[in-house]
């Protein structure tokens, strides 16, 4: 972006750029050419003061690419202009003074111009400045807006993938229809599931991502949930959830665990046949919360399509949430799948 | 009478299809199996006239299944999901019911197995292979193939290459030949193009299978694969060969 941008100030519009050029040209062999009659004189004023007026102008655009916009305000501008247009003025006269250039005749005349040139410098070198500075400016904030909009279009994005998930509905359909099929033969057991999935999608409709919560709290949503699978898939599918008394208290964000249960549940009923179990284990470690999720798993059936995805969404949210990429580690070894997640606690 | 086998991984779904089912005379449930595997074995012990497929299920899904009958049976997919309706469409399925489904939506499903049943003359016989066109979403990661009753799953990245037999194609994984029902085009669709290229009108590599390529009579070329094959690479396939390995 910011390339583009010097890219575009040092190349963009040069036929305006000479045309300006060739008018302070014009200008200053006119004002001199009056003030003192002198042809030769007038040309050689006009060049180097055209010259030193370019040099100027890119010594502050210079200036103004490196300096962060928007702390450029008009005053230190003028300033610069001013420090810009004296040190340009003072240099010319230096270059005069020489024998082979110099006049004291014109030397004489430099001087008492030099107010006016000073005057005439300023005003331009702050044109100038402002002209290059605006051009930036609303260049950026064409970018910035663009980015806005992207972050916005993401975040909208991300938000109805979550609603989404959090609806799942899958596996609203399919518990639904297992209630289905319990009502004829074992009224209470449907009656039990009904309440089972009517506290699992209160308990996670009023959950916020972006809060956090105790680790018992979030146990009891996984508790739940692994019930209701429990009840779909029979006896099939076994679990283990590991919970001691000094991990009981500890915070994390909401759903992050969830997220992997619920993966682990679906490769492992997906990727094996047999009988499974979901082994969860939470343990405090220093300065960590660290939770264990483990499925059984065959390398040999190929990845599904879509594997991977909410591994990757959620390694997204810790990094967003903790600027770190290693607090999730993934294993596969001797057909157990374990996917190990770290949340620092900060108090 | 017409049998049914019901495959559906999760048992309550199985049994409120049986409940449904028994209150049907003309139907008969003769098995229900909870996977793949064995489903496959239980349709070919009990040659059954309809089959209640769920489409999501452990290792092989129930397209894939499909795939491995040589006879399939009139198919009704049962499943929650919507997004495999084209795919089933494509597959001829009778009809594809969203869980969960009514009794009445049921008979509805039945009374044209019984229309079916009456007159086969519209009963295509033989069901394509999976996911023509429009229900490609992902290029496929695995193949289901069968030799004797024996069902293998080969993750493409160990199938060494592809080539036209007849009406099938041998699929060459880790050093066996596996024949499947199927076109070379459709395998040149549903491939990762990255990974797998058509170098002859009968045959697909896998590129990362690949250890040299040599130049052979006057326009042609060879390809050399890690395990010793050979295999002729025409005019316009070696283009894309070069495509796809940018050389």
């Amino acid at each position: 972006m910011e390339n583009q941008l010097k890219i575009h100030k040092l190349t963009g519009e040069p036929l305006d750029h000479i045309a300006f050029l060739l008018m302070v040209f014009a200008s200053i062999l006119a004002c001199s050419f009056f003030w003192h009659q002198q042809w030769e004189w007038a040309i050689q004023d006009a060049i180097m003061s055209t010259l030193a007026f370019g040099l100027g102008v890119f010594i502050l655009n210079m200036i103004l690419y490196y300096y962060p916009i928007g702390k450029f305000r008009t005053w230190p501008a003028l300033m610069f202009s001013l420090v810009i247009t004296i040190a340009l003025v003072f240099a010319c006269r230096l270059l005069w003074k020489g024998e082979f250039l110099g006049d004291p005749e014109f030397l004489r005349l430099f001087e008492e111009s030099l107010p006016f040139r000073v005057i005439v410098g300023l005003l331009l070198f702050h044109l100038a400045g402002l002209i290059i500075l605006s051009g930036k400016t609303s260049l950026k904030e064409f970018q910035m807006m663009q980015q806005g909009e992207l972050r916005q279009k993401l975040s909208t994005d991300a938000e109805l993938h979550y609603l989404r998930q959090q609806m799942q509905p899958h596996f609203l359909f399919n518990s639904l229809n297992s209630i289905n099929a319990l009502l004829a033969r074992q009224p209470e057991k449907a009656r039990e599931m009904v309440q089972g999935l009517a506290d699992f999608y209160r308990e996670n409709l009023n959950k916020d991502p972006k809060k956090w919560e105790t680790l018992t709290r979030e146990m009891k949503v996984i508790g739940q949930y692994l019930e209701l699978e429990k009840i779909r898939f029979g006896h099939r599918l076994t679990y283990e959830l590991v919970v001691p008394a000094e991990a009981d208290e500890l915070k994390l964000p909401s759903l992050l665990i969830q997220t992997l249960v619920e993966n682990a549940v679906k490769h492992g009923l997906y990727g094996v046949t047999g009988d499974i179990l979901i082994r969860i284990e939470a343990r405090k470690e220093q300065q960590y919360l660290e939770v264990t999720v483990q499925n059984p798993t065959d390398n040999q059936s190929g990845k599904a399509s879509g594997t991977g995805f909410g591994l990757d969404s959620l390694e997204r949210r810790l990094f967003l949430i903790f600027g770190r990429k290693d607090l999730l580690t993934l294993r596969n070894s001797a057909g157990i799948f374990s996917a190990i997640i770290k949340i620092p606690q900060t108090n | 009478m017409i049998r049914c086998v019901i495959i559906d991984d999760e048992p309550l779904a199985r049994e409120l299809l049986a409940d449904y089912l028994a209150s049907f005379t003309d139907f008969e449930v003769v098995g229900a199996f909870q996977d793949g595997f064995e489903g496959f074995k239980g349709i070919a012990e009990l040659k059954p006239d309809l089959l209640f497929l769920d489409i999501e299920m452990p290792k092989i899904n129930g397209f894939e299944l499909l795939e491995l009958l040589d006879e399939p049976p009139k198919v009704i997919f049962t499943t929650a999901y919507d997004t495999y309706a084209i795919q089933a469409f494509d597959q001829q399925a009778i009809d594809y019911l969203l869980k969960p489904f009514s009794k009445e939506r049921l008979r509805q499903a039945l009374e044209k197995v019984s229309r079916e049943v009456q007159d086969p003359t519209e009963f295509p016989s033989k069901v394509r292979a999976v996911s023509e066109d429009l229900s490609v979403r992902d290029y496929l990661r695995r193949i289901v193939v069968k030799s004797g009753n024996r069902i293998h799953i080969l993750p493409v990245d160990t199938i060494h290459f592809f080539s036209a037999e007849g009406d099938y194609v041998k699929i060459v994984s880790e050093g066996k030949g596996y024949l499947k029902l199927g076109t070379m085009g459709h395998f040149e669709k549903v491939l990762h193009p990255n990974e797998f290229t058509r170098i002859h009108r009968s045959h697909i590599v896998n590129v990362s299978m690949i250890s040299k390529i040599e130049p052979f009579q006057k326009e042609n070329f060879l390809v050399f694969l890690k395990d010793g094959t050979q295999l002729p690479v025409s005019k316009t396939g070696m283009g894309r060969l070069r495509k796809t390995l940018r050389i």
